[in-house]
């Protein structure tokens, strides 16, 4: 036990120093009352300053190569515009990487989103929600529900993503009801499956939905 | 599949959106035996006193509104204490269980998120954990515990059974105040802690709350006042210095939920207006005390924090804006306020246990300065909690009670951030890092 003259107190202590006011101590050392923790290596920190570094990078270089070489007219915003899209989504897939049917979930909608502002920035071609959209909602239904079975998940644990990406799949029909699409295969495709799992859903885990939906949803 | 899920009480709604940095809003407490600890041992009382307090193996989740406890599967799993003191707890993006029981040479540490319990409900389960251990490491019949409740009682929201429809007359609005905050100079680094405890004769220092016509919390907060009061540089001297007290209302109103059920209020001083002396100041603190934590006073305060969640327009409110509102509104009241002084009182265990146990300790994470005091036998062990290197207002506080005559011993994590201690340590092997097993 070491003792602190200035302070009047006993220290239980392995410095030399008083921790209230490093003055010398006398006395003999202890074992230090508090383990010795090394400082954490915050794993993905480097990881996102490296991505935002390339990111801004990769920007940059083609604006400047654009700026060189202009024949080709202003590529540069797809270029750039790309490269974000790109980096919203590996940064929304890390960030869930610990909740696969979130992250699944979004980035379905990522994506989606993406596709739609691509498809009216090159002048509306309607290959997103001709294509896209259904193709998209319909593989991430499938693949939601055979990766959740796979890794054998809890069924309150990705019901809900389950039940919202079938609800995008659906939403497809307002495409067609609206006319918008020229092809139509793959979105009546799409909100076809969609109302048929809607309807498992509902037969098959109506109960378990209702408990989700009172959990996330209550006043 | 009939998952188990219950809502946040009122107290605990605030926690997840309020924490930031090093305030982590996780509490740990601590009890010191008279032997090392064995880590089977451990774990096996860790695990039955984990199903004895079921109600806290819950993990936190985030619906549309509210943030909720989902019940877990999940048991806690013994480790020699490898994180910083009142390291994190909650973690977006990983469900885990909010409590951690650690060890490390003769000392238990139980760390808890102050969303699942207050400091009642924690040292109930510590005590269980305990009286486990003791049974099992000596072979003595487990002891008859205090805490009587059915595991529905446990689990009780008592803010909730407590709340009445707003009564007519409004709530006394209090002015907002800013109070002196101590914010000097540099931090540790990582977020971490610094904690500094000091084991103090108890009766030597209830004698000299006795001399100055106070309670033991009274002279207690009436000492960290004036600790505070010294460090105040010229310009601030005007500010009011306050300390946050929490009260534990499970003594005024009937309840035995192992869950949050607790109040705070604010003690102020003015010291550019009143004597500075600790009398003077024990006499202000006693009466505010007297009149804050009267039932009156306490059954406004119970009232005025469930209306503010029981409000329609505060209940359909998106959970992202509530967490934005919930930490200004955090924020703001933390401005109000130099520091927290809590005093959870005795800790009082089963007469076949006193005599393994040598004391408790409890300290809470703060992003300013925080108490706590907790006692045992004759031991009153205060802690001090912050994220600056500065410790002035410890040294203060700690030498008006030597100078008083009072034995105090401290002991502290500091000397871990040093690097020349630690290699020091390292090299006389005087630390219980990875010790043997028993």
């Amino acid at each position: 036990m070491k003792y602190c003259s200035k302070c009047k107190l006993d220290v239980r202590t392995a410095s030399d120093k008083c921790p209230l006011c490093q003055n010398k101590l006398t006395g003999t050392e202890e074992k230090t009352p508090y383990p010795i923790i090394p400082t954490i290596y915050k794993r993905f920190e480097l990881f996102f300053k490296i991505l935002i570094m390339s990111s801004i990078g990769l920007s940059v270089i083609c604006i400047a190569v654009n700026l060189i070489i202009q024949q080709f007219g202003w590529w540069w915003q797809y270029a750039v515009f790309g490269v974000f899209c790109v980096w919203v989504s590996i940064f929304h897939i890390i960030k869930r990487r610990n909740n696969i049917p979130k992250a699944i979930m979004n980035q379905v909608l990522i994506t989606a989103i993406f596709c739609i502002i691509w498809d009216i920035w090159t002048g509306w071609k309607g290959w997103s929600i001709d294509f896209v959209l259904p193709i998209l909602f319909t593989a991430a239904m499938i693949g939601l529900f055979i990766v959740a079975r796979v890794l054998k998940m809890k069924k309150r644990d990705y019901l809900l993503y389950l039940f919202m990406v079938i609800a995008f799949c659906i939403i497809t029909v307002i495409f067609y009801a609206t006319n918008l699409t020229s092809i139509v295969i793959p979105s009546v495709i799409c909100f076809s499956g969609g109302i048929l799992s809607l309807a498992a859903l509902i037969i098959f885990e109506g109960k378990n939905m209702k408990e989700e939906f009172e959990k996330r949803f209550h006043l | 599949m009939n998952d188990k899920w219950i809502k946040l009480d009122n107290a605990a709604k605030i926690f997840p959106s309020a924490v930031s940095g090093a305030d982590t809003k996780v509490f740990r407490f601590s009890c010191e035996l008279f032997e090392d600890i064995n880590k089977e041992i451990l774990q096996s009382a860790a695990s039955e006193a984990a199903e004895v307090f079921d109600v806290f193996n819950y993990v936190l989740k985030k619906g549309l509104f509210w943030y909720y406890f989902e019940k877990s599967e999940l048991r806690p799993i013994v480790e020699e204490e490898n994180k910083p003191v009142c390291g994190a707890l909650y973690n977006k993006e990983n469900k885990d269980l909010l409590y951690r029981i650690s060890y490390y040479g003769n000392r238990i540490n139980l760390e808890v998120f102050h969303a699942l319990t207050d400091g009642t409900g924690a040292l109930m389960f510590l005590e269980c954990i305990i009286n486990k251990y003791l049974s099992k490491a000596h072979n003595i019949a487990e002891a008859e515990l205090a805490y009587d409740a059915s595991a529905y009682e446990k689990e009780d929201d008592s803010f909730y059974r407590y709340y009445e429809e707003e009564k007519k007359e409004k709530h006394q609005k209090t002015k907002h105040r800013k109070a002196y905050k101590f914010r000097s100079g540099p931090k540790f680094p990582d977020d971490r802690l610094g904690v500094i405890s000091g084991n103090i004769d108890l009766k030597a220092t209830l004698a000299q709350a006795h001399l100055n016509n106070t309670t033991l919390t009274g002279y207690l907060s009436s000492i960290l006042l004036c600790s505070i009061y010294d460090t105040m540089p010229m310009r601030s001297k005007k500010l009011p210095v306050v300390l946050t007290i929490p009260v534990n209302l499970r003594k005024h109103f009937a309840s035995s939920s192992a869950r949050n059920f607790f109040g705070t209020v604010n003690i102020d001083y003015n010291f550019k207006n009143n004597p500075s002396d600790i009398k003077n100041v024990a006499e202000k603190v006693t009466r505010s005390l007297k009149v804050k934590l009267s039932e009156e006073n306490l059954e406004d305060l119970l009232s005025k924090y469930s209306s503010v969640e029981n409000n329609f327009f505060a209940r359909i409110a998106p959970l992202a804006m509530k967490n934005v509102c919930l930490k200004i509104a955090h924020d703001y009241k933390m401005a109000e306020t130099s520091g927290t002084f809590s005093n959870i009182g005795k800790a009082s265990v089963p007469k076949s246990m006193e005599p393994y146990i040598k004391s408790f300790n409890i300290c809470c994470a703060t992003k300013a300065i925080q108490a706590c005091a907790v006692s045992f036998g004759n031991t009153l062990t205060v802690s001090f909690t912050s994220p600056y290197e500065n410790n002035d207002i410890q040294k203060n506080f700690f030498r008006r009670l030597t100078e008083n005559g009072i034995y105090v011993e401290i002991s502290s994590n500091m000397e871990t951030f040093d690097t020349k201690t630690v290699n020091k340590i390292k090299e006389r092997k005087l630390s219980d890092n990875g010790s043997k097993e028993k």
